[in-house]
């Protein structure tokens, strides 16, 4: 979430906007935020379904005002759950693909 | 030419072979997993129990409003079994980067012993260019001592055809390259510095 602050002294404000930002888009995932990415850094590491969909090749995009995770559903369509603002026109967004977050959640697995 | 008598990598490694039947197996079972996947989310839009289109798509929820209706959605039974299904395809996965990972290990152990066995070869063969280079060299050594020899004395030579040995260079420069490449190979180890012909040793 710090990725999408513009300096150091945004990065606490930013994190702090985005772990509550609520879901946009009703889809059976968590209500915001904070508790999607902390569900999903729990399953990734034993599989890649998360809900009623397929993160394996997915991304997640962070904008200053919204968090969207880009993924499959489980029949296969590309879909895009979204937290905060539904349209964030040419807001700057750090994008992190899921299998990035995976590995880096593996590593620490592997480290306790 | 005498026929290049080249080893196999599996030749040093029994688990070479081994590894890459059951990488390949397990590619092929992803293959099929995929497939099946697919078959499935086929036949489930056949009997139209699946979203169509997803219910996560805003514009399918707009559509579903205007209609008064709730947007169709995944029966239990078939979440359970596509769920079951990507796990799965994604175990295979990890499995199968796990056995590429393994073959990889087991190849580079071969190619350390595969490159003690071709590096005597290796070294001849540079070796025998370096020799020819040499050789070259000399040739070059003389065309240009009698081609120096004719400008001194006034001799308009030209018109016999100028075909200078441009790819090997100027016999007096340690900078062409003929001498660039002999350098490298005394650099590497393949010939001594002193092999290198005095005018074009750096």
């Amino acid at each position: 979430m710090a990725l999408a602050a513009d300096l150091v002294k945004d990065v606490v404000p930013t994190v702090t906007v985005l772990r509550t930002l609520p879901i946009s888009t009703p889809c059976g995932l968590p209500a915001t935020a904070e508790a999607m990415l902390t569900r999903l850094i729990d399953i990734l590491p034993h599989g890649p379904v998360f809900g009623d969909y397929d993160v394996d090749d997915g991304f997640v995009h962070i904008a200053d005002d919204s968090i969207s995770l880009e993924c499959l559903t489980l029949a296969g369509h590309r879909a895009c759950a979204r937290y905060g603002a539904l349209f964030t026109g040419i807001a700057h967004t750090v994008t992190i693909p899921v299998s990035t977050i995976r590995a880096i959640t593996v590593a620490i697995k592997d480290q306790k | 030419m005498k026929p290049i008598p080249i080893p196999r990598l599996s030749s040093f490694s029994t688990a070479i072979a081994d590894v890459t039947k059951r990488r390949d197996d397990m590619g092929a079972q992803i293959v099929a997993a995929e497939k099946e996947r697919h078959e499935t989310i086929l036949a489930i839009h056949r009997r139209g129990i699946l979203e169509s289109p997803p219910p996560t798509e805003p514009a399918a929820l707009r559509v579903s409003r205007l209609l008064g209706e709730a947007p169709p959605p995944i029966v239990p039974e078939s979440r359970a079994q596509l769920a079951e299904m990507a796990q799965r395809i994604f175990d295979l996965k990890a499995a199968w980067a796990i056995l590429d990972a393994r073959l990889k290990v087991e190849q580079s152990k071969a190619n350390a012993h595969a490159l003690a066995v071709v590096a005597p070869e290796y070294r001849k063969r540079i070796r025998a260019v370096c020799e020819a280079l040499r050789g070259v060299h000399a040739a070059n050594v003389e065309l240009h001592a009698f081609t120096n020899a004719l400008d001194n004395e006034g001799i308009a030579w030209a018109s016999l055809g100028i075909v200078a040995p441009n790819a090997v260079g100027n016999p007096g420069n340690p900078y062409s390259p003929a001498g660039q490449y002999l350098k490298d190979a005394a650099d590497q180890g393949f010939i001594e510095r002193n092999e290198i012909p005095e005018s074009i040793r750096q």
